[in-house]
């Protein structure tokens, strides 16, 4: 086993990198703008871990907080009122969570992948032209395709590691997207770990990981939310709860069994975290980052 | 299901990826690009004279253009051309052979693989590589690493079937020491997979009656490589691969270095190997990345259709499915051990270049990803409840045809007009035109690009001549040396960059893109226009100019060039 100060210094180093990074690069202001819907999923989370009916209420003020994330407490109500309970008061949550939303649906517009692009338009109508038959113009070239087009982008992108440990790819540019380092890029092992093993508990419904049809309903939510987004940048730090408990499950169960080659794996891990913060502090210094 | 409706089931399927593949094959993509031009010119030049375009006999590996090609392609181009002459239709056939066959083969090695869901998979894996957009890509082009997947796969499944029948172990060692003759991606592939497939079945193939088989095809296998092996370590051959890999940081610091740092743990915080190995990590992992896989594709933009990915997107979540049962479920034997192993390996190669997402170095990967998704949808098949199934399968109705409706509305709508430029069309229409110059010289700009093997290619210009009118290395030199000689001479024509200083003043053509020679610069040196090659969105990739130096020395008559001009001309006169 290894030691509670080795074990607390590598999450640390697993959980810090995120909220760093965006404070670095943003001002504590933004960071505390953004990080506002965080410790709103915190708390709602230990409240579903407590097994407190009334969790999806504390995700309400999100949708005030941060306007691009208006459909979250409406889609998580939603989803718990259909899978997780079918109750009166779950009914009255998701009636109220989805009246907020109405009121701020004007604001949501100009954020959203739905905001008209005349260039895009014209070149759908461009391209359009170069088919044989109108019917196979209008299949592939319509305004639909427009919007399906930037879903599709931000859907992937969310679900793309590479977004998460590396900002993409060291040498590509993603723009509209501050390329941010989310977590130690050697974190990965602990996070696809935490991942099977979140699959495992949803495909035999098992009660080992009580909380995880809290990050199922969570993550589906958010990721559609942040997709519908013309650029989900600095939103998607919203999913800063939900990856970190998968993280958290992971590098537990790496520990649990832990061998002299996991011990080394896991120097090599704090070695390379270690100069991950590094270089995190001196782009921060050189304004590079 | 009986044999008969398999097997017919399996012929729809090979013959619908026959004409997916084989539609306007030649025409479409329209041009040919350089290393197209390089493949179809040097087998045109071994079938007429033995020796490739710099003279070398029968070479090992083909110099081409600052890159080393592997033989294999160019070879399998030879005794095509006198069945079908030097076009663009006979450079791509080898690839499109190969990429159909590869359907077959992968239809074979999961029906010897795996009992469950055997016809299923193996008839649905089938189906799903016939319209995969990243397949039929390389099947409708000219690239190595098409023809070296079906060698590789070949190769793998001969093994599987040496394990009964022991003389497939030697075939399949020829197999795939031909793939690593074929493409550079497999020189690190083979290796990997003989050793992890030797590890797999060890006690086996150490058995005293497998001994003598197994030494055979070590032999054989190494017979075979030999000649590509011993060209690794040449210089020339050394310097390209350095040019690309990661790992190397001649030309290119590793992604992520901080410059000018002083301070005195530089080393540490820019270590190469850090910074090298999260870059690994990260172009390996874009290999699984549902953004690069279901969303952008490859960036280069003859390696990807415009407006679809390497998968459709709607296999997305079969993928997620299929990887999630794959690695839970054990009933698909030997075949999970198989497709997790080439899902781990395969991307290696193209990990150490520096491309994310390369599908050209990567293209093996696309065999496990669609075995996994096509697992993916039959797993969600069998858990529905049998009465949903029908939609299911409605849903599949009306999917598939949509997907080959999109893969025709991007590789065949789309391409041409918005990639045409980079399949470097054009240069058809000027050799065309050089033909009816007669004897005044032409000069073809180079300065952005390489138009001479193109020109060589649509000219089938005679190989022995030109080896004799152009110099780049000693023969002595010609796997170490990687000096460049751009400048070419082919008939009248010259390849070389236009000196306004001196061309305009020589009656002769010039030919180059609309950047080389503007419009301004054409009125201002009297040049009269006679060509214009467009595409079909009427943009202009090429315009040729007939110079006019008596005119353009009654514009300018005090120049140094016009004054020779004069003298020379009268020097004529008094001799005529």
């Amino acid at each position: 086993m290894i030691s509670f100060y080795l074990k607390f210094v590598t999450i640390a180093m697993i959980l810090m990198l995120w909220p760093l990074n965006i404070l670095l690069k943003n001002g504590i202001l933004e960071f505390l703008y953004y990080a506002s819907p965080v410790i709103f999923i915190f708390s709602s989370f230990l409240l579903y871990s407590k097994k407190n009916v009334y969790w999806p209420l504390l995700l309400i003020p999100i949708a005030f907080i941060n306007t691009a994330l208006l459909f979250f407490p409406s889609l998580v109500s939603l989803l718990n009122f259909i899978f997780l309970s079918r109750t009166k008061l779950a009914l009255f949550i998701l009636l109220f969570s989805l009246l907020t939303t109405v009121l701020g649906l004007s604001t949501f517009f100009s954020k959203s992948i739905f905001v008209d692009d005349y260039q895009e338009r014209q070149s759908v109508i461009r391209k359009g032209q170069l088919y044989p038959t109108v019917w196979l113009a209008r299949l592939f070239q319509n305004k639909p395709s427009i919007y399906l087009e930037r879903y599709e982008f931000n859907l992937t992108a969310l679900t793309d590691p590479n977004n998460y440990f590396f900002g993409f790819h060291p040498r590509e540019i993603v723009t509209n997207n501050q390329n941010l380092i989310k977590f130690p890029f050697l974190s990965i092992v602990f996070f696809l770990m935490g991942l099977y093993y979140l699959g495992k508990n949803i495909y035999f419904r098992r009660k080992e990981l009580a909380h995880w049809k809290f990050l199922v309903v969570v993550i589906i939510s958010l990721i559609f939310c942040l997709s519908l987004l013309t650029s989900f940048d600095k939103h998607d730090f919203v999913l800063f709860i939900p990856l970190s408990i998968i993280m958290f499950t992971g590098f537990n169960i790496f520990i649990k069994n832990l061998n002299n080659s996991k011990k080394i794996c896991l120097s090599i891990f704090l070695i390379f975290g270690f100069l991950e913060y590094i270089q995190l502090f001196i782009r921060s210094l050189l304004g590079t980052l | 299901m009986n044999k008969y409706k398999i097997i017919g089931l399996f012929i729809l399927i090979f013959i619908f990826g026959f004409i997916i593949r084989f539609y306007q094959l030649g025409k479409v993509p329209a041009g040919l690009y350089i290393d197209e031009a390089a493949l179809g010119y040097n087998a045109y030049s071994i079938l007429k004279t033995g020796k490739d375009e710099f003279g070398k006999p029968w070479p090992i590996v083909f110099r081409s253009v600052g890159d080393f090609k592997a033989p294999i392609y160019t070879y399998l181009v030879v005794p095509l051309i006198p069945i079908f002459d030097l076009s663009p239709f006979t450079v791509r056939l080898p690839s499109f052979i190969f990429g159909l066959l590869t359907v077959p083969i992968l239809f074979l090695l999961i029906s010897r693989l795996t009992d469950k869901y055997r016809i299923s998979l193996s008839l649905l894996s089938a189906l799903l590589l016939t319209v995969s957009p990243w397949h039929v890509l390389f099947g409708r082009t000219a690239y190595e690493t098409n023809v070296a997947l079906f060698f590789y796969l070949f190769g793998v499944y001969l093994f599987y079937l040496g394990l009964r029948k022991k003389l497939f172990l030697i075939l399949s060692a020829v197999m795939l020491a031909i793939s690593l003759s074929t493409y550079h991606s497999e020189r690190i592939l083979v290796p990997i997979t003989v050793i992890a497939l030797f590890w797999k079945f060890k006690e086996q193939l150490l058995q005293p009656g497998y001994k003598i088989f197994l030494i055979s095809a070590l032999i054989l296998g190494i017979i075979i490589t030999l000649p590509s092996l011993s060209i690794i370590s040449s210089s020339g051959f050394l310097a390209r691969a350095s040019g690309l890999n990661i790992f190397s940081h001649q030309r290119q610091q590793p992604a992520g270095f901080i410059d000018n740092l002083q301070l005195p743990a530089e080393g540490l915080i820019n270590s190469n190997f850090f910074l090298s190995t999260r870059e690994f990590a990260s172009l390996y992992l874009s290999y699984f990345s549902p953004r690069y896989m279901f969303n952008l594709g490859d960036y280069g933009p003859r390696s990807s259709f415009p407006e679809l990915s390497a998968f459709y997107f709607w296999q997305f979540p079969f993928y997620i499915i299929g990887l999630f049962y794959l690695l839970k479920e054990r009933s698909l034997k030997q075949l999970r051990f198989l497709v997790l192993l080439l899902l781990v390996i395969t991307p290696i190669p193209a990990a150490i270049t520096r491309d994310p997402y390369s599908t050209t170095r990567a293209l093996p990967v696309v065999i496990p990803q669609i075995i996994i998704i096509s697992f993916g949808i039959l797993k969600i098949y069998s858990l529905l409840q049998p009465k949903i199934r029908p939609i299911l399968l409605l849903t599949f109705a009306f999917i598939l045809p949509y997907s080959v409706l999109h893969l025709y509305s991007s590789a065949i709508v789309l391409n041409d007009p918005q990639r045409a430029k980079e399949w470097n069309y054009g240069l058809e229409q000027v050799t065309q035109f050089t033909k009816t110059t007669g004897s005044i010289p032409v000069v073809v700009d180079n300065s952005r690009g390489e138009p001479y093997i193109q020109l060589l290619f649509y000219l089938k210009y005679d190989p022995d001549i030109y080896q004799k009118e152009n110099f780049e290395v000693s023969l002595s030199e010609y796997y170490i040396n990687i000096e460049r000689n751009k400048d070419k001479k082919i008939g009248i024509i010259t390849t070389r960059t236009i000196d306004f200083e001196k061309d305009i003043f020589i009656d002769q053509y010039l030919i180059s893109d609309p950047l080389a020679i503007s419009d301004n610069q054409a009125k201002e040196h009297a040049l009269t226009q006679v060509l214009e090659v467009k595409n079909i969105q009427g943009e202009v990739f090429f315009k040729g100019y007939r110079t006019n130096p008596a005119t353009k020395c009654k514009l300018s008559p005090n120049t140094k060039q016009c004054t020779e001009l004069v003298r020379i001309n009268e020097e004529k006169s008094i001799y005529e």
